[in-house]
């Protein structure tokens, strides 16, 4: 009697981080390296995939925190994964370099594209949410799986505008993105927020049908709104909106680590530890709820 | 499986909608003409103000007249150069040059960059070990600029 093949791994098999495994996290900016490293109760860490060497050294501020045992994720914005382009080999396998010399358990990319025809936008750009955008879209991050040496989380973007023609909504188009190439989430809860003011959907309805189980970790960011218009700045205080979605999210699972993504305008470091402290007790909150639920059931 | 022709239907509406962006043109039928247009003001303005950031010198040195020259300067460029804001400034400073805008300042900060890094595809790459590099000065004087390895330590010549 032969023994059967080896079954190959089945393309929704994914491995998320365990709960609250990462904690809490902030982008890593120059401007508030010293902040950061003062921070004792950070768990991980996001830099810039496009701002690191994979053949220099580490700039020593990164190599620190990492040598301390924080998790440092590369998060890149070039890949242009919803591109028509299949994406460019050189670019995935400089990012598979960069998750190498920072020992990351995965990578973050985004649901976008940004360049077409050798045009740089500068911006990362929605995907029309079609059928046949969709097959493009999961070829692409199959590609850029085949290359990576860890885990790719994906991100759902902020938008001001949406291509036409869409056939299907944003949870259901991420939903079969990820289910078929068995890629993970990043939940910007921003970008949800931005979005659902932007194009007037419900948060909270859009939460409940996303796949949560997914989630590799969650961003948080400020942002602004004019005149009826949201704007995903990184550089403004966090909404209110936005930090009760959080609680929403956290009210319907533990997520393994949320991340705070700030780019400029700093402040001292006191306001930032008091928006830090903001998030943290928007977790709490939906940590409790959900506790008391599930202790009552 | 995705065929050829749709990749090259996709890539017929997202070149239409990059350009309309980069180049402030009406966005291709079907997307919502105002939003478009809120969204390229705000690129511009974020391609600006990163390369200021990068930039202090040049910005500083340029002051009221930064954004007349950056206009100028995106109009020749709509389409940012690799390398991000470094790789932006560095071909506004080329820019500058060759339009005869750059007093010696700015040709020190270009020059005293590209020892540091070079702006490739993907992003950027440090240079190492011993470096130079060669400019001229707003008088025409050329000058020569050495990194030592080990220290930081920074020669001008010229």
């Amino acid at each position: 009697m032969s023994r059967s093949r080896p079954e190959r791994p089945v393309p929704h098999e994914f491995n998320v981080p365990g709960p609250w495994s990462l904690g809490l996290g902030i982008g890593w900016r120059r401007d508030i390296a010293l902040f950061i490293d003062r921070r004792d109760d950070l768990g991980f860490l996001e830099v810039m995939a496009e701002d690191i060497d994979p053949d220099a050294p580490l700039s020593p501020p990164i190599r620190r925190l990492v040598e301390r045992g924080l998790v440092a994720i590369p998060h890149g914005v070039t890949l242009s994964l919803g591109g028509a382009e299949r994406p460019d080999p050189k670019r995935l396998d400089r990012l598979a370099r960069v998750a190498q010399r920072l020992g990351a358990p995965l990578v973050s990319e985004h649901i976008a594209f940004v360049r077409s025809d050798g045009l740089e936008s500068g911006h990362l750009l929605p995907v029309p949410r079609t059928r046949e955008a969709l097959e493009i879209l999961v070829e692409n991050v199959r590609d850029a799986q085949a290359r990576l040496p860890v885990p790719l989380a994906l991100e759902n973007i902020a938008t001001l505008f949406e291509p036409p023609d869409a056939e299907m909504d944003e949870p259901a188009f991420i939903g079969e993105l990820l289910e078929r190439t068995g890629a993970l989430l990043l939940l910007d809860i921003a970008n949800v927020h931005a979005n659902a003011v932007n194009h007037g959907f419900n948060a909270a309805g859009y939460l409940d049908r996303m796949p949560l189980e997914r989630i590799a970790y969650v961003h948080v960011a400020g942002g602004s709104e004019h005149h009826g218009v949201y704007h995903d700045t990184h550089v403004h205080p966090i909404q209110p909106p936005v930090l009760d979605l959080l609680s929403e999210l956290c009210r319907r699972v533990e997520v393994p680590g949320i991340l705070w993504e700030h780019d400029d305008c700093f402040g001292p470091d006191a306001d930032m530890s008091e928006e830090l402290g903001r998030i943290q007790r928007a977790i709490e909150r939906g940590r409790t709820d959900r506790e008391h639920r599930d202790a009552n059931r | 499986m995705p065929t050829d022709e749709a990749r090259a239907r996709l890539a017929v509406e997202q070149t239409r909608l990059v350009e309309s962006l980069i180049r402030q043109v009406p966005p291709p039928p079907g997307f919502h003409v105002e939003r478009v247009r809120l969204a390229a003001e705000r690129l511009l303005r974020k391609r600006s103000q990163a390369l200021r950031k990068s930039w202090p010198v040049t910005g500083a040195t340029l002051g009221e007249r930064f954004d007349g020259l950056f206009s100028r300067y995106v109009a020749r460029r709509p389409s940012a150069p690799p390398g991000g804001p470094l790789g932006d400034g560095m071909a506004f400073a080329e820019w500058l040059i060759a339009h005869d805008e750059a007093p010696d300042v700015i040709r020190l900060e270009a020059l005293r960059a590209r020892l540091g890094v070079r702006c490739g595809t993907g992003g950027i790459r440090r240079r190492r070990g011993i470096r130079i590099a060669f400019a001229r000065r707003a008088s025409g004087w050329p000058m020569v600029m050495i990194a030592w390895p080990f220290g930081g330590r920074i020669t001008l010549v010229g």
